[in-house]
């Protein structure tokens, strides 16, 4: 029976028939039938497709004939082929075979087209910033403890002599005695961590404090002196221990290989512009991720004060020296990777208000005046 | 008539018949890429948001979609080539190649744990060099092969029938004769290696031809070498067309030999414009970038002659896309210019 719409439209096109053994270009004549494809050869041959063999090689986008293949499963073995240069074609096939003939697709109309195109990108560049705010880190987070820590202390022990060469340490016996027992007062409050924590001083006077990974911590001169009282220096290196206790040298390094990976993955061999973009999300991410890690260290830094019973307050204080320095532009060094001043001052505020710790005394017979100023 | 049989069933658009006085006309088969930036920027954006979300997986299919696109884009005389290779072997293919380098990497670096003995540091080295060295003819071999044996024109698929053997010690010889002679030796031995590439590629049951000399290049190599200064690198654009030039007119097929017009002016255009949009645009261009090489490259490039397309037959081979994906490891492309 024939519906309306059927008895207008086409069903017999030319086209030309390639065998898959030769070259020879056949000219047929293809009937559109609802299940099938009839085939009329030139040599009065005829041939028939049932629809669910027949796949669609090309058609899809503008400037292609319509291809459509039969057989040759295997990648190996060659299909027979029909090719139609009306891409009307498609549209008559896709009214006549109906449900079959869905997957036989022409090229999409314009504003379909900017529809596809436009939720690509959106969705991309979601995924994207998904990917940078939550994917990576959580990955990173993930992956961290699977890296044993003697990886790390045997990386940091053999960048130390670059961090602090042996001419430039403050070798002086009672400086390097109270910073030890500094450090070792801070330590005894994490006694279940895997890392054993040794700060070198180096008479540099760029206003600098650093952390390698597996243990190595390294305080400048200048900002050694900078400090009033021992509670001060103890607030920059909880500060510093913190970032090795949570790895986060570890962490930065698996996200920028999980960054590159994925770059290199999107833009598959164009070596050139992936090493491009690397270098370009490296950029766009690291001040992001090091904001989240300098609030982390500030955080877990203070509790760490507080577990050794050292008076928190000194941090406080130290961080509004670091800001009278930020003022006369002393310590581009410190804080180009640091957040803002202010807003570390009153998280710390903020968090001295929940938990209240009575302190002990910091290195109560040492005078710290004269001792933060010496050197060899 | 002789002609029908000839050129059996190719359309006349695209290939007409050039006489000169004196000689018999013969026929010009043309090719085309008839491809848009546009079409090709809606494969890239599906593409980037499909191996994102699938943290990079999806990039084999990519790739896949991306060639059917061009392949199918691609005519000669009139008929399109096909791409007919799977995202699931490149997949694979991935995976093995991987494998065969991981463990080159893991082998020689864990070599010289096994004792203190200063010599095993050294020797490790030389077994990473050696095997990285025997694993790009290694590369080059298996991308023409897999490459080749996935493509079709007329439901005929191409095959590459080189062997490795043969190609490694062309491949040795020629990187240590360069060596010796302090580079001179370098265009002789890439047409070497062009040559075995050419007449080991068949189309259906019949073969390329190459019948270029590499001595027929010392002498613009050499002046191109002392001009890369004071030119600033540019000269060499003047000698990639030229070689480009050269290699495709001592190449034939059956009786007909390719012809190129390329030009080292054309060709820098095309180059300065490409990188202008992939720089101004962040990448995002590099579709149109993709049509605009295509483009150049199939409409600088004929083939004149009489082809007998009569006697071509289906000559199916297998091959694994191992070496393709080595030559992606390795960032290299199997056939350049």
């Amino acid at each position: 029976m024939l519906t309306p719409s059927q008895t207008t439209l086409r069903t017999s096109w030319p086209g030309h028939y390639f065998d898959g053994r030769t070259t020879t270009r056949h000219q047929v004549t293809i009937t559109l039938e609802p299940s099938g494809l009839e085939l009329h050869l030139a040599d009065g041959s005829r041939s028939w497709w049932p629809y669910h063999e027949v796949t669609q090689a090309q058609g899809a986008y503008g400037n292609e004939p319509v291809r459509l293949e039969r057989g040759g499963p295997r990648a190996e073995t060659a299909p027979e082929a029909l090719v139609v240069d009306d891409p009307a074609f498609l549209l008559a096939l896709q009214k006549i075979a109906r449900e079959e003939a869905r997957r036989f697709a022409g090229p999409l109309d314009r504003r379909s087209r900017l529809q596809v195109i436009l939720l690509a990108t959106l969705g991309s560049i979601a995924a994207i910033t998904a990917i940078i705010v939550w994917g990576i880190p959580a990955l990173a987070e993930l992956a961290a403890p699977l890296v044993p820590t003697s990886w790390e202390t045997a990386f940091g022990d053999a960048i130390a002599p670059q961090l602090a060469p042996a001419e430039g340490r403050c070798t002086n016996g009672r400086l390097r005695e109270s910073v030890d027992k500094l450090v070792m007062r801070l330590a005894a409050a994490r006694p279940a961590s895997p890392y054993r924590f040794h700060v070198t001083v180096v008479d540099s006077p760029v206003f600098n404090a650093y952390a390698a990974p597996g243990g190595q911590i390294v305080i400048h001169r200048t900002l050694l002196k900078s400090t009033k009282t021992p509670e001060e220096l103890a607030g920059v290196l909880a500060h510093e221990m913190q970032h090795i206790l949570q790895r986060h040298a570890t962490k930065a390094l698996i996200r920028d290989l999980s960054m590159a990976a994925i770059v290199a993955a999107v833009f598959g061999d164009v070596s050139g512009i992936g090493a491009f973009a690397v270098q370009g999300a490296r950029t766009l991410t690291t001040l992001h991720y090091n904001r989240q890690t300098e609030e982390e260290a500030d955080r877990e830094g203070f509790r760490l004060l507080q577990a050794a019973r050292i008076d928190p307050a000194g941090m406080v204080r130290f961080f509004e020296t670091l800001k009278k320095h930020t003022g006369e532009g002393a310590v581009p060094g410190y804080l180009s990777t640091h957040p803002e001043t202010d807003e570390r001052i009153a998280a710390m505020k903020a968090l001295a208000a929940e938990l209240a710790v009575q302190p002990d005394p910091l290195l109560p017979d040492v005078k710290w005046d004269e001792v933060k100023n010496l050197c060899r | 008539m002789k002609m029908g049989t000839i050129t059996d069933g190719i359309t006349k658009n695209s290939s007409e018949l050039e006489s000169s006085p004196g000689t018999a006309p013969f026929p010009i088969h043309r090719l085309a890429f008839h491809g848009s930036g546009e079409d090709l920027f809606d494969i890239f954006i599906i593409n980037l948001l499909k191996t994102i979300v699938t943290f990079g997986i999806y990039s084999f299919w990519a790739k896949v979609r991306t060639r059917q696109y061009l392949w199918s884009q691609s005519e000669f005389a009139g008929d399109r080539f096909g791409f007919h290779g799977t995202g699931r072997e490149l997949f694979i293919g991935w995976f093995k190649a991987a494998v065969l380098f991981g463990g080159l990497v893991a082998l020689t670096n864990l070599l010289p744990f096994l004792s203190d003995e200063p010599w095993l540091d050294v020797v490790s080295q030389l077994i990473f060099l050696g095997g990285f060295m025997a694993l790009i003819p290694l590369a080059i071999i298996g991308s023409m092969r897999y490459r080749l044996s996935r493509t079709s024109w007329r439901g005929i698929r191409f095959t590459f029938r080189g062997r490795y053997q043969p190609f490694l010690r062309l491949w040795v010889r020629g990187l240590f004769l360069t060596g010796l002679s302090l580079g001179l030796y370098y265009p002789v031995y890439r047409t070497n290696t062009r040559r075995f590439l050419v007449e080991h590629t068949f189309f259906g049951s019949a073969p390329f031809r190459f019948n270029g000399n590499g001595g027929d290049l010392l002498v613009r190599f050499a002046l191109t070498l002392l001009l890369t200064i004071p030119t600033l690198g540019l000269i060499w654009v003047w000698y990639a067309a030229h070689q480009r030039r050269y290699y495709w007119d001592h190449t034939s097929f059956a009786a007909a030999r390719f012809h190129s017009t390329v030009t080292a002016g054309s060709l820098l255009g095309l180059y300065a414009v490409n990188l202008a949009l992939i720089v101004i645009s962040l990448g995002l261009a590099l579709p149109w970038a993709t049509v605009r090489t295509k483009r150049y490259d199939l409409e600088h490039l004929v083939l004149r002659g009489p082809v007998d397309l009569n006697h071509i037959t289906q000559q199916a081979q297998t091959a694994t896309p191992v070496g393709e994906e080595l030559a992606d490891l390795f960032n290299m492309d199997a056939l350049p210019g």
